[in-house]
């Protein structure tokens, strides 16, 4: 299955969003793994200390990503205020 | 960008700053009540410096959608730590995105509550939990030219 993850902070060097394929009923460890493939080994630290979210909330690495879902985002370290 | 139809004694929002700047008196008056003794605002600014570098400006990128519910969600646990069912507190809270020069304002945080010890300790839980928890990062432009993310703190997952 295809899946939309949009991009910020560190991550908006490679744009607003990347199109990445996940097998059908996988996980988040899976777009995880998926994601350091596309972006290569430079990369790699920071996928390692992001997480992955909804527009409603974060997600563990062992969260199924459902076939209702196309659309999340990464999120490197966040330093607002 | 703001969701606040449901819950009138919250409002949370993410707007670009640079066309509409944070106003002080907006999040005092949301959060005036005449049950409330007390109101705490809390503003934060762009400084110049950080880890020993010059900076002349930071461009903040959010997360709308999930910044929305996230602040929502601070400010209710904050709502249930200090506030009381009969006495609840109010909250104002938005944070700026686009790029701010020196001395502009980021964030806006008000608290309004009967007695000045609640209005304190949730704006401050507020400010904290923004920093450690919210979808929003900081790049930083330096005066050499030079530009990066701020490294900033990792979302912890559970278990």
């Amino acid at each position: 299955m295809e899946i939309k993850l949009q991009l910020f902070g560190a991550f908006r060097k490679y744009g607003s969003e990347i199109i990445l394929e996940i097998p059908d009923g996988g996980l988040v460890a899976d777009l995880r793994t998926s994601l350091e493939k596309s972006l290569g080994e430079s990369s790699s630290r920071l996928i390692k200390i992001s997480r992955f979210a909804t527009d409603k909330t974060m997600l563990d690495d062992d969260s199924e990503i459902t076939s209702n879902i196309s659309v999340l985002a990464i999120l490197p370290p966040v330093s607002g205020g | 960008m703001n969701d606040n139809d449901n819950n009138k004694s919250i409002f949370v929002g993410v707007w670009d700053v640079t066309k509409k700047p944070l106003n002080a008196q907006d999040a005092l008056d949301f959060v005036a009540d005449d049950i409330n003794g007390a109101a705490d605002l809390f503003l934060g600014a762009v400084r110049n410096h950080n880890m020993g570098r010059q900076v002349k400006a930071v461009s903040y990128d959010v997360y709308e959608e999930l910044a929305i519910n996230n602040f929502r969600e601070i400010c209710e646990e904050a709502g249930e730590k200090w506030g009381t069912k009969d006495k609840p507190l109010r909250f104002y809270v938005v944070h700026g995105k686009g790029r701010l020069n020196i001395g502009g304002l980021s964030i806006m945080i008000a608290v309004g509550s009967p007695h000045r010890k609640e209005s304190f300790e949730a704006c401050r839980y507020v400010i904290e939990q923004i920093k450690h928890r919210s979808p929003v990062w900081k790049q930083e432009h330096y005066i050499d030219g030079d530009s990066d993310w701020v490294q900033g703190h990792a979302l912890c997952q559970h278990g």
